[in-house]
């Protein structure tokens, strides 16, 4: 499950090359963040069209404020936060905008047979609470390090092993108990 | 340790080790603490169910990178990209839509919407017929274009398009408001204004023209504002920002502001953005169609930030007198506001 996670210090120099104007290093840095970046969205909004927006106008904001990237930041734990934001912002505008079948079917290619079960998992991770989903997100969707997921939530190691666990036991109270046969 | 903590502190482990977060230690110890009991082994399995039943889009299929790359390089225009799609489609942009307008067809009328169709014809090239929709006073219509796009457009406001979009670019006419939903397609869609060219890809987005200015709000996605005088920087923006393009000046840079907020004139609220209270008092004036007069200098300069729905004159008119500490009198049908 955990995927290539070095990506921090290999970052270093492309963002250096981006807060310069570089448009082919920007294009790298792009192609390699977009399927993580676009993921992540996915389990907040269960829309592609909606989490495709969203990581196209973060990209769009990095660049036209790429004076503001701090290379030697984790402009992963920046991104992460800013998506984030407009995550948050965009669920302020549509407060209405609810979980759809609709949506779910869009965002999930595979086999529809079990989209009930799929639907009371996605509701079951909505209902944590906003810092909690977050830090299992994180871990879910990307396999982040625990070390990462503190830099990026910007809270120590512990509160995230704390929050991973809370979050373990609300899911486990939500799953019926026919999950667990 | 208690037998709590314990419990507590090897589920911990059990989550660190299924995400992992284990070093060696913390394998072994783990390790030893399933051997110990079945009923360790079941916890261990059930956290394991856990997180693998909320694998929810590990498999999904996400879209190309490299082609959603080619879309956003096209609005954002990096300054050396090889990406030549923005430079290409301002040269169509330019050359076509000079037709000598002969109106064949005009007009059907509703009581508040006025809307026309005109044929046109080019001596030159036939050129698809131009759909015209004109909205009266508090009016709004909503119009579905022919790539699908939808424009809702407020009252005393015209939109021109092609009855088929055609060449390399979705180009409408705007003269006064409207918010657009463009759907994504390879083609850049423009909104031309008197002095401005609002271009995008897929988005939804407000422009706003009259009197030689332009206001663009984008709500959603990026949207690029070009003067039309050449020779003036253009702007980018991104949700929830607002550039104001006045008279042949370059557009002001992206000033954040609440798109939702801005934009309700779209639910049918009067909303006024820090705006003088003399000009609120021209477009209550049209609004409600009786005369309202403000008098006293100091009081042209206030400025107010607020809007209204559904409201009679009277009420909209006390509640701005509440919010500025002013009052107003009726005299003769006639609305005055003044100072207390």
């Amino acid at each position: 499950m955990p995927r290539d996670n070095n990506h921090i210090s290999s970052d270093e120099e492309t963002v250096r090359a981006i807060v310069n104007g570089d448009a082919d290093s920007f294009k790298q840095f792009y192609i390699k963040y977009f399927p993580c970046l676009i993921r992540y969205a996915l389990y907040h909004t269960h829309s592609m069209d909606l989490s495709r927006e969203m990581v196209q106008e973060l990209f769009s904001r990095i660049w036209i404020k790429r004076n503001l990237l701090n290379p030697q930041k984790s402009v992963k734990a920046y991104m992460y936060k800013s998506l984030h934001n407009i995550i948050i912002n965009e669920r302020m505008l549509h407060s209405s905008r609810n979980i759809s079948l609709e949506n779910m079917k869009r965002a999930d290619s595979g086999n529809t047979a079990d989209i009930d079960l799929k639907i009371d998992i996605m509701k079951a991770l909505n209902s944590l609470p906003e810092k909690i989903k977050t830090v299992y997100l994180l871990n879910r969707s990307e396999g982040f390090k625990y070390g990462e997921i503190a830099e990026i939530c910007n809270i120590s190691e512990k509160a995230v092993e704390k929050r991973m666990s809370k979050a373990i036991s609300l899911l486990k109270k939500k799953f019926s108990a026919e999950y667990f046969r | 340790m208690t037998n709590k903590q314990k419990t507590k502190h090897y589920l911990n482990l059990c989550i660190k080790s299924i995400t992992g977060n284990t070093n060696k230690d913390e394998d072994e110890l783990l390790k030893k603490w399933l051997n110990e009991s079945d009923e360790n082994k079941s916890e261990y399995n059930n956290i394991k169910k856990i997180w693998d039943l909320t694998s929810l889009y590990e498999d999904a299929q996400l879209p190309d990178a490299e082609n959603e790359w080619r879309e956003l390089s096209g609005i954002t225009e990096p300054a050396d990209s090889k990406a030549k799609i923005r430079a290409a489609s301002r040269n169509i942009g330019n050359k076509k839509f000079k037709p000598a307008f002969k109106p064949v067809l005009a007009a059907a009328l509703a009581v508040l919407i006025l809307a026309a169709v005109v044929l046109i014809w080019n001596k030159t090239h036939y050129v698809p017929a131009e759909e015209i929709v004109l909205t009266a006073d508090k009016a709004q219509k909503e119009i579905r274009l022919p790539d699908g796009s939808t424009v809702i457009l407020n009252g005393r406001s015209t939109i021109r398009y092609p009855e088929t979009f055609y060449g390399n670019i979705r180009e409408v006419k705007l003269k006064g408001e409207a918010f657009f939903k463009v759907t994504k397609q390879e083609h850049p869609f423009v909104v031309s204004t008197v002095n401005a060219r609002t271009t995008v890809v897929g988005t939804q987005f407000d422009v706003w023209s009259r009197g030689g200015d332009t206001k663009v709000i984008v709500k959603k996605g990026i949207v690029k504002v070009t003067p039309k005088i050449s020779g003036e920087k253009s702007v980018r923006l991104t949700a929830n920002q607002r550039s104001t393009v006045i008279g042949d000046q370059s557009p002001t840079n992206p000033e954040d502001v609440n798109a939702g907020f801005l934009l309700g004139w779209m639910q049918g609220n009067l909303v006024f953005d820090k705006t003088p209270l003399l000009s609120i008092a021209g477009e209550l004036e049209k609004y409600y169609n009786v005369p309202i007069e403000v008098t006293g200098k100091k009081l042209e300069e206030i400025t107010l930030t607020g809007s209204f729905r559904n409201m009679s004159a009277d009420s909209a008119l006390s509640m701005i007198c509440l919010a500025l500490d002013l009052k107003y009198v009726k005299q003769h049908g006639k609305y005055i506001i003044k100072s207390k």
